[in-house]
């Protein structure tokens, strides 16, 4: 199946960058489940903006280092 | 699987477990023109306590086996997804069920007559419209948490 949604991020990038963070360790840190950073970094769900701001701060980065919207070019 | 998919795949399979066979004794009771309520009343109540004891004891295992995960916006948005389905099917149902009973005590020419749908066949229908809006419900989970796994 392909993507379902058009909102790109660098979420696993991110976290290997970020000692290595496991997708629990984010899943704790921003209050939703493991298999909603899996569906989120599989783009197979885009999150709330809130969501999107609170895994931002996570990592510190502004939220269009970490999500980006539309096809790569 | 998270807690809440394990949950959607209980309670789909417990009500197809519980209420096909329910429905195909109610069913075969009215062709058989035995539908009383004394037939269906023990079968109901059964049907009833069979699910909902199937239901606890699953998610107690699946709690005990499992990390039990507070809702969040995805689940919630599932949720959301699935009752709008589940009412559209219930809406869509019952107009269909109104219509066809209407028709059948039409077409035995007065809404007195024997041949027109009794209290308990019409009272069936309508908790069959119920179910299958319950596992429209129940089905949209299921799909939307595997599309998105």
């Amino acid at each position: 199946m392909g993507d379902a949604t058009e909102v790109r991020n660098s979420i696993r990038e991110l976290r290997f960058q970020t000692a290595e963070m496991t997708q629990q360790d984010l899943a704790d840190r921003v209050g939703v489940t493991r298999q909603t950073i899996v569906a989120i970094e599989g783009r197979k769900y885009a999150p709330s903006l809130e969501l999107a701001f609170r895994i931002a701060a996570v990592f510190g980065k502004p939220l269009e280092t970490v999500f980006q919207w539309g096809q790569p070019r | 699987m998270c807690f809440r998919e394990k949950s959607a795949w209980v309670a789909l399979i417990s009500t197809l477990a519980v209420f096909v066979p329910y429905f195909l004794f109610v069913f075969q009771k009215a062709i058989q023109n035995e539908l009383t309520r004394g037939a269906v009343i023990g079968a109901f109540i059964g049907a009833v306590i069979a699910q909902t004891v199937i239901q606890v004891l699953v998610h107690i295992a699946i709690a005990i086996a499992s990390k039990r995960e507070q809702q969040d916006e995805r689940d919630a948005g599932i949720d959301a997804a699935a009752q709008r389905n589940a009412y559209m099917v219930l809406c869509c149902l019952t107009i269909l069920a109104a219509f066809g009973l209407t028709m059948m005590s039409a077409s035995s020419g007065s809404s007195r007559a024997p041949e027109s749908p009794n209290l308990v066949f019409i009272a069936q229908i309508f908790y069959l419209c119920f179910v299958v809006a319950e596992l429209s419900r129940f089905a949209t989970q299921v799909i939307r948490y595997r599309l998105e796994s």
